[in-house]
């Protein structure tokens, strides 16, 4: 799952090509303000604390409706594990959160109730999501098992103090025409590196992704076919390879406490990713390092292409749900309503996948995070021209094994030629 | 009887005492440890050389983890978990274990504790996929059920009990009851119940312990994290919780306070316990 | 007739052993029955199971994560048994004849990792084994002048043995507690006698000790043995679940978890559950026949 979040590259039609402006929103069924009861909602690190966070502002909607949040590591599936036994044995919460690189797996399963149904109707709003993540959550015989939530245009996360103390710009316009392409990247990212102590690239899996998803290559094509024999591959676990060499790369696993650990203690200059790593480094990584970072797009490949798209989630209602209304006035309310989609966004930088959203005046914001740099400037763009993913119920699998072949090439026990070798094995072992 | 440092044989004790206390000392270190990171703040577990002795930042650690974690849950469901198990255990155990020491003679006698002592040897992981789909027929998943009711059929429990009356009632005690017109059940009841404490206790601590340690049949049947288990619960909190390591520390010590303190309680029962198994085999 | 009325007589008993016998029926004896049936099927849990045959026993021979796994099982049952028996063995020994003061503590100090569940040890090893501020890079930091970055948890070399290192932790007093058992009923003079032959320690140890502690011996290395081949949660919180780099702590009771309950491929997973058991089996069979071999032998 861990590498998929990264991989997924994703298009999205922006607002404006869909010719809509922030009044002609529709509206979607709403139940009274009246609605009571206690709903369950799983989800995982930081989204949970994200939630948290939303309540004051759903109660103020909806008083009576107690939203009871659970958080669930995502570091080794375990999300994933315990959500797909509780819906076998229909014991799982009122309302899940589906993250992009389990979707294929988790949208077959019958568990979820169809929101294309009365009175949710959600289909007549699914024109007014992003195109591909209304696509991927709606299956093919019309069933929606879920509503798009955010999606992830992707950047360069930097930290602007040790590009400076480097002797590099710390200016985003600088740092993007520094970074033209990633030999510049290697090159000169090489000098924020101190032996042992600090590294440009928190981890090799981030290359391997972001080089994917910029060229629209995911795990399998659009057949089903598995894309590992793909010389984008082997580009991008070439370059794991050359940054690696370079001492580029920290040792820390992703995801791992450790990696974590990393950021808030400067251990770490950059990191490519969905924009949504700026919620976990103002909540929960770096919550210390305000004003000390800056975005820009990713250093650019071959065809000139700096955008790609990184995770995204997506939101539904269980069967077993014994207050679909309730779990439905939270959802609907978390994924459409303005000031929801402003502090999600202002918080924990989720970028909504419901287009109106990006007409909207909070989305240009100087953020003192990130130095009051307004970070859509980068992600606007990004999102205008990534290359949307494939999907496929086997990507977890194939990301595993991947992230496996990474961390052997970091480590020096590898080549990229016998990593990606092993990788197939084991792939084909399992699939 | 001590011998003194002066002669050679003294001295290699002393050597010897010397070098378990060091080697015991190694056994606690990481305890020991944990218990002072818990005091600490993040930067001082970190810096160099770490720290020895407990600091002052307990209170603001416990601030940090509760704003997460509610440290006490985990705790009440493990002992929602441990005590019904455990009486319930000790109880089913207790009048097997009572049949198969009186009624010596009674039909299939033989047969019924070859199979009991058979099932110490029954690996818990055959059974775990099929009784996962059985919980969730039952629709028990997700509840403290599956972890109590199938639980009370401790073949361990039985041997254990069959071993203590055998060695602790003589036969003549039950004849006495019979004469008296106590039928076999009652006789468990008033005559037999009351002289087993001991062994009741001890059956007792070591479940306690073992259901609070217990850790892969809770992380299959417990999907509601408001319902996990304390190993669970820990294992949870120290992956999501990134690196906050003191507030992890101070959460994990709380969870080992109740053993513990069970322990300084109940030791000898626990150390009883634990030979006498090694004995009868 | 006269059958009938000795299961009367008896009544008592029957009813004695029956809860014991329903629950264990209806909640071990069934679902291994029903895992029998599994084991030859395929079946995801969401969709109709059909029949397979032999097919998952023989899938999971031709995994090599599958035979990854027997190895690592292997190793750590063979390592964690030998060391933790070895250790308490020698410590259980050194207290009972060479310690004149302050027994009782070493009985009590060994046994106290015991009580922390094997989750909340890994945990607290994964704290001071971190490659980034852990306590034991820190040291070995401080020892070579310049910070130190090992990724303990993420090797492949060092994974087994930290597994190994938190079973000899939790294990060694449990065994000792069972040989000063053992060794307290040695009698006494045997030794002296020895000792008046002129014997030293060691030959005291090898032909006095050892032999009458047999008993306590073989009911230690049975129990870490049933222990051992079951393994899940060290090597399962160590590695946070994902059994190492390279399944390099993959065990098979850790294959299992994972092919019934993350891949959902409850036919596999139960065709190994059967494999566990064939191993635990072999291995009580192997022991009886050792046991009588010995006893034979006295």
């Amino acid at each position: 799952m861990q590498l998929n979040r990264y991989l997924m590259a994703a298009g999205m039609l922006v607002a404006t090509a869909s010719g809509l402006h922030a009044q002609d929103a529709p509206q979607p069924y709403r139940p009274g303000p009246e609605t009571a009861g206690t709903i369950t909602v799983w989800t995982w690190p930081n989204n949970d604390r994200t939630f948290q966070a939303l309540m004051p502002s759903f109660n103020k909607a909806y008083p009576n409706i107690k939203v009871e949040v659970q958080g669930y590591p995502n570091s080794d599936n375990n999300y994933l594990n315990t959500l797909q036994r509780a819906m076998l044995s229909n014991t799982g919460p009122d309302v899940a959160m589906i993250e992009i690189g389990v979707l294929a797996l988790l949208r077959d399963r019958p568990q979820w109730v169809d929101l294309a149904q009365d009175p949710y109707n959600a289909d007549e709003l699914m024109s007014h999501f992003a195109s591909f993540a209304a696509a991927n959550v709606t299956t093919a015989d019309g069933k929606i098992v879920a509503l798009p939530k955010h999606t992830g245009p992707g950047g360069l996360f930097y930290r602007r103090d040790i590009f400076e103390a480097a002797g590099l710009p710390s200016d985003p316009a600088a740092v993007e025409a520094l970074f033209a392409n990633w030999d510049a990247f290697i090159k000169e990212g090489k000098k924020v590196v101190k032996p042992n102590e600090r590294w440009l690239v928190a981890n090799g899996a981030e290359i391997l992704s972001t080089v994917m998803a910029q060229r629209g290559i995911s795990w399998f094509d659009a057949q089903g076919n598995l894309q590992l024999d793909n010389p984008v591959v082997m580009e991008g676990l070439k370059l794991v390879d050359k940054a690696a060499d370079a001492g580029l790369i920290s040792p820390f696993n992703l995801w791992s406490p450790e990696w974590q650990g990393a950021f808030g203690k400067g251990q770490i200059a950059t990191i490519m990713s969905g924009n949504w790593m700026g919620g976990l480094l103002k909540r929960a990584f770096a919550p210390n390092d305000s004003g000390k970072w800056g975005v820009v797009a990713a250093p650019a490949d071959s065809t000139g292409n700096r955008s790609f798209n990184a995770g995204g989630d997506h939101i539904g209602i269980l069967e077993s749900s014994k207050n679909k209304e309730a779990a439905w006035a939270f959802i609907s309310w978390v994924v459409t309503d303005g000031q929801s989609l402003k502090e999600q966004y202002q918080n924990d930088d989720l970028y909504p996948a419901w287009a109106p959203a990006g007409k909207s005046d909070w989305i240009n914001f100087e953020d003192p995070y990130y130095a009051g740099e307004n970070v859509n400037s980068v992600f606007a763009s990004v999102q205008a021209n990534l290359i949307p993913a494939t999907l496929n119920t086997k990507d977890n699998i194939v990301g595993t094994a991947m992230q496996t072949a990474v961390n052997n090439i970091v480590q020096g026990t590898a080549t990229p030629e016998e990593a990606l070798a092993q990788a197939k094995t084991e792939v084909a072992a399992r699939l | 009887m001590r011998k003194s440092l002066t002669t050679k044989e003294g001295r290699f004790n002393f050597g010897v005492t010397i070098g378990l206390s060091v080697l015991s000392v190694l056994f606690v270190l990481p305890l020991y440890w944990t218990a002072v990171f818990a005091t600490h703040t993040l930067a001082e577990v970190f810096q160099f050389p770490p720290p020895l002795w407990f600091g002052s930042s307990l209170l603001d650690n416990y601030a940090r983890i509760e704003a997460v974690f509610p440290p006490f849950r985990p705790i009440i469901n493990s002992l929602l978990v441990a005590i019904p198990k455990t009486i319930g255990l000790v109880l089913v155990s207790a009048l097997a274990g009572y049949g198969f020491a009186r009624y010596v003679r009674a039909p299939g006698h033989r047969f019924l504790l070859g199979v009991t002592f058979a099932t110490l040897f029954f690996p818990p992981s055959l059974a775990l996929i099929p009784f996962f789909l059985q919980m969730g027929w039952l629709g028990w998943l997700n509840t403290f059920l599956p972890l109590i009711i199938p639980a009370v059929a401790s073949g361990f429990g039985v041997i254990w009990m069959y071993t203590y009356i055998g060695s602790t009632i003589p036969h003549e005690l039950y004849e006495a009851a019979e004469v008296d017109g106590a039928g076999g059940l009652t006789a468990f009841a008033l005559v037999v119940l009351p002289i087993i404490r001991p062994g009741l206790a001890a059956l007792a601590v070591w479940t306690v312990i073992g259901t609070w340690n217990d850790f892969q049949l809770p992380l299959v049947v417990l999907g509601d994290g408001t319902k996990f288990t304390v190993p669970l619960a820990l294992t949870t909190l120290s992956t999501t919780h990134y690196s906050d390591t003191p507030s992890v520390m101070l959460a994990t010590l709380m969870g080992l306070v109740p053993v513990f303190v069970l322990f300084a309680l109940l030791s000898r029962q626990f150390i009883a316990g634990l030979t006498s198994g090694a004995v009868k085999s | 007739m006269k059958w009938g009325a000795k299961v009367h007589r008896n009544a008592a008993f029957y009813l004695a052993v029956a809860p014991f016998f329903v629950v264990f029926l209806a909640f071990s004896i069934f679902p291994v029955g029903f895992s029998f049936y599994l084991g030859l099927s395929n079946w995801d849990g969401f969709s109709d199971p059909h029949f397979v045959g032999l097919a998952n026993y023989a899938r999971a021979l031709g995994d090599p994560v599958f035979q990854k796994a027997i190895w690592n099982t292997l190793y750590l049952w063979f390592w964690s048994t030998l060391l933790t028996i070895g250790l308490a063995l020698g410590v259980a020994v050194l207290v009972n004849e060479n310690v004149s003061f302050g027994k009782t503590y070493f009985r009590l100090v060994f046994l106290l990792p015991l009580l922390v569940a094997p989750a909340i040890a890994a945990i607290i090893l994964r704290v001071f084994f971190t490659s980034n501020g852990g306590i034991v890079n820190m040291l070995l930091g401080a020892a070579q002048g310049q910070p130190n970055y090992f990724n303990w948890l993420a090797s492949e070399a060092w994974i087994k043995p930290l597994v190994v290192l938190l079973v000899i932790w939790r294990w060694t007093g449990w065994h000792m507690i069972i040989f000063l058992a053992g060794l307290q009923a040695i009698p006494r003079d045997l030794y002296e006698a020895a000792r008046i032959d002129g014997a030293g320690r060691w030959a005291i140890f090898a032909r006095i000790t050892v032999p009458l502690l047999a008993p306590a011996l073989a009911f230690s290395i049975i129990t870490a043995t049933l222990g051992g081949l079951q393994m899940f949660d060290e090597p399962f919180v160590l590695t946070q679940g994902q059994g190492g780099t390279n399944n390099s702590a993959t065990t098979l009771g850790m294959y299992l978890y994972a092919t019934a309950f993350s891949q959902f491929d409850f036919g596999l997973g139960a065709a190994v559950s059967w494999y566990i058991f064939a191993a635990v089996v072999a291995f009580t069979l192997l022991h009886r026949s050792v046991t009588k071999h010995l006893e034979a032998a006295e």
